[in-house]
């Protein structure tokens, strides 16, 4: 009898098992048009870079200090039918919770400022469109940065597309920050382990940015890499030569080195 | 309804078997023979007319078309498409196709019957620079390539002076140093978009390095172009050579590459650092190399003998010392004047010997034995007899994996040493008023081009504004009395080079 409650219990514990999980259903063409964020244009085909750009950092280091706005642009797409006329979509701003987040006005103009809203159509018979985010160099960023959760919200134009894709993820800076390229691959092959001033000698030795896009472009060239791996591994042995007692160390106190 | 489908099932019944009426036919099949068609035919591009006239039967009564074609052979990572070429029975077809293998195809159809038969034959077709012997050569000024024609066998059957200055638009600057071959090298001359392998000639003077265009001797980089960083000087010591998975490069006495694992665009690196305190050092324009191996080099500023481990990274390796070692592989006070490869040893050792120097007395060298292991250097003296005449040399070269002797030249005349048994023998004095330029053992054993086989000791002179070549065959090691040929014209010549269509990177052994 006990043998027989059992196999029922387990009977019923796999098929709630069965049923406890379902794929999320495509969302199907049915006449409304909708609206997502999506990878560059250029990587828009390949499978692989679905999810490129949901995060994405910006710094004002690299500029002069008199620039004091500058544009981050994501890329967004629709579906459904084209329109002969311009459309509008609508984004706003969602709390990151346990981030410091950016505060609109300060950091980033406001997606619903005047003169943004007008950023932010699609052109006639277009399905893609560069969304601008024009991000403010608050002197408070050479210290600390900040977060902007964007996400898509509906407009009279769209309804949203899949939910994994309409929120993008922007840290707004004054200063260096770790670009999500120099991933474990760089870390162990060609840069070792993150740090401020490592990232300032890159800039430094080479006057490149060691941004996402420089290090994603040295990531499918490896001549390349290996060509400004060899000049910032060459520009720091000389460091050391000419500082044999103060070697290039970072913010930590731990020496700078390159595996490469 | 069930009646309804009684009919259908009876109609598809009644379709379904046909009547066999036995109208098989059992006469003979057709046989069309084809003859007058060799198996190969080698031609020159925008030079040569493919003359054929077939003669075709049929055990049938026939009356037939005609179709000529062609394929492109070999073409790896390509969709081979049939060209039509003609619609006559004889052909006469001007070449005009890109220097490469190609399939020819000949069909002839019975339109009678319908039968058709068909005929190949390989179509090696070359461009007046992608088979013949290259002399690299210059007036003490610039540096320019003449070309002998090989068109039936290795021997040369005329001469077209300076293609490098009348393809590419200008001589090379400076000197000439040396060349080598690469069919690795990556251009984007075939498509603008895409890096891929090209058949580049290497050549380097001591104010130039280009990477030539076999196929048409355009100029593909030179020094302004060849370096990823931009335009750069070049100044001696300089060289250029294939390695283990690198081109190499000496300009300044320093290291650079280009991996050509990697993709890339053609182009050299930063320099190699030679240690990691990036250690000032000057390289020694001679090197040990074979294919898919690491070089052994040597740095005149340390005495100190390197590598680059896998023909990659940023910097070279110091080699080992080994127990018993003649002479330190770091520290000690000699330069060599000559290095050069011999051959592999057992278990894939590199092989080499090296002439070298005392720095505090030039008038004494030594002689030693290389056999790289890994990163293990050995270095054995070989003994250097009383009067030898090794001593005075001005050039020296090895019978690369042939006998084990080393050629020299003393006194404007040739001399060979056993290096087994430290025999030294006059081989050739060259004829009054001419003077030696470079001497080097060539060999081309490639079994698919054995046409044009050979294995010579090659001598270049200078007579005047002129240049001679001669190449000798040997006997033992030994050279035969007379040139199978010799090669002349204007400048001095300083290395030689066998193209052919067959040939790659591996090989010619890169080594004065």
């Amino acid at each position: 009898m006990k043998q027989k409650k059992f196999h029922i219990l387990l009977a019923f514990g796999l098929f709630a098992a069965m049923y406890s999980c379902q794929k999320e259903d495509y969302l199907l063409f049915e006449g409304q048009t909708r609206v997502q964020f999506g990878p560059p244009l250029s990587l828009y085909k390949e499978k692989a870079y679905t999810f490129r750009d949901t995060l994405k950092p910006a710094t004002f280091y690299y500029y002069p200090e008199d620039k004091i706005k500058d544009t981050v642009y994501f890329d967004i797409y629709t579906m459904g039918n084209l329109s002969k006329n311009k459309r509008k979509y609508k984004l706003e701003q969602f709390n990151l919770s346990g981030e410091e987040n950016a505060v609109p006005g300060k950091h980033f103009i406001s997606f619903d400022d005047p003169s943004m809203t007008e950023s932010y159509i699609i052109q006639p018979d277009s399905v893609h469109a560069r969304v601008p985010i024009v991000i403010i160099r608050d002197p408070e960023l050479k210290n600390k940065s900040v977060n902007l959760g964007i996400r898509l919200v509906n407009s009279d134009d769209f309804g949203l597309g899949e939910t994994s894709m309409l929120w993008r993820k922007l840290i707004i800076t004054d200063h260096l920050t770790k670009p999500v390229a120099w991933n474990k691959t760089m870390t162990d092959y060609y840069l070792g382990q993150y740090s401020t001033r490592k990232h300032q000698f890159l800039v430094e030795t080479t006057a490149k940015k060691w941004d996402q896009d420089f290090i994603t472009e040295l990531s499918s060239s490896l001549d390349l890499m290996d060509y400004y791996m060899s000049i910032v591994a060459t520009a720091l042995a000389d460091y050391n030569r000419q500082h044999p007692q103060n070697p290039l160390k970072d913010e930590n106190g731990e020496l700078i080195t390159f595996p490469y | 309804m069930n009646k309804i489908l009684c009919y259908i099932i009876a109609g598809i019944s009644f379709y379904s078997c046909a009547k066999d009426k036995g109208n098989y036919s059992y006469g003979l099949s057709e046989d069309i023979l084809i003859t007058g068609f060799q198996d190969q035919y080698n031609l020159i591009s925008l030079q040569d007319t493919l003359s054929i006239s077939p003669q075709v039967s049929s055990n049938k009564d026939g009356d037939f078309e005609y179709t000529w074609g062609v394929i492109e052979n070999l073409a790896a990572g390509k969709i081979n498409t049939f060209d039509t070429i003609a619609h006559t029975k004889d052909l006469s077809f001007p070449i005009k196709l890109d220097a490469n293998e190609w399939i020819l195809v000949f069909q002839a159809k019975n339109i009678k019957t319908g039968y058709s038969q068909y005929k190949t034959a390989k179509l090696s077709v070359n461009t007046v620079s992608t088979r013949g012997w290259y002399i690299l050569k210059d007036n003490d000024k610039d540096s320019d390539l003449d070309v002998f024609l090989t068109p039936n066998d290795i021997s040369a059957t005329s001469r077209i002076d300076n293609v490098l200055s009348s393809s590419s638009g200008n001589k090379m600057p400076g000197k000439a140093i040396n060349m080598s071959f690469s069919s690795t090298y990556q251009s984007n001359v075939a498509d603008p978009a895409v890096f891929t392998n090209t058949r580049a000639l290497l050549v380097a003077t001591d104010n130039d390095i280009r990477a030539i265009n076999i196929n048409n001797l355009r100029t593909i980089r030179d020094h302004s172009s060849f370096f990823i960083n931009g335009s750069q000087p070049i100044e001696g010591p300089t060289g250029i050579f294939n390695g283990n998975t690198s081109i190499y490069l000496f300009n300044q006495g320093l290291l650079y590459n280009i991996n050509t694992v990697n993709q890339n665009k053609g182009q050299f690196g930063n320099k190699i650092r030679i240690d990691f305190n990036n250690t000032t050092y000057s390289l020694s324009p001679y090197f040990v190399v074979r294919p898919n191996m690491d070089p052994i080099l040597f740095d005149n500023l340390s005495a100190t003998f390197v590598t680059l481990v896998a023909g990659n990274g940023a910097t070279m390796t110091k080699l080992n010392q080994v127990q018993d070692n003649d002479l330190p592989v770091a520290g000690s006070n000699k330069t060599p004047i000559y290095m050069g490869y011999k051959s592999t040893g057992t278990a894939s050792k590199l092989q080499g010997y090296a002439v070298l120097q005392d720095n505090s007395d030039a008038s004494n060298r030594s002689l030693y034995f290389l056999e790289k292991d890994k990163l293990n250097l050995s270095l054995k003296r070989v003994s250097l007899e009383t009067g030898s005449k090794v001593q005075g040399a001005s050039m020296f070269t090895l019978l690369t994996e042939d006998e084990n002797l080393l050629y020299f030249v003393s006194n404007n005349s040739l001399y060979s040493k056993n290096l087994s048994n430290g025999n030294e023998q006059l081989q050739y004095t060259v004829p009054a008023g001419e003077r030696v330029t470079f001497i080097k053992h060539l060999k081309y054993t490639l079994s698919s081009d054995a046409a044009y086989n050979f294995n010579y000791f090659i001598i270049g002179t200078k007579s005047g504004a002129d240049y001679k070549v001669r190449m000798f065959k040997k006997s033992s090691g030994n050279l035969e009395s007379s040139p199978s040929q010799t090669l002349e014209g204007n400048g001095t010549a300083k290395g030689i080079l066998y193209i052919s269509p067959k040939i790659n990177t591996n090989t010619f052994i890169n080594s004065y």
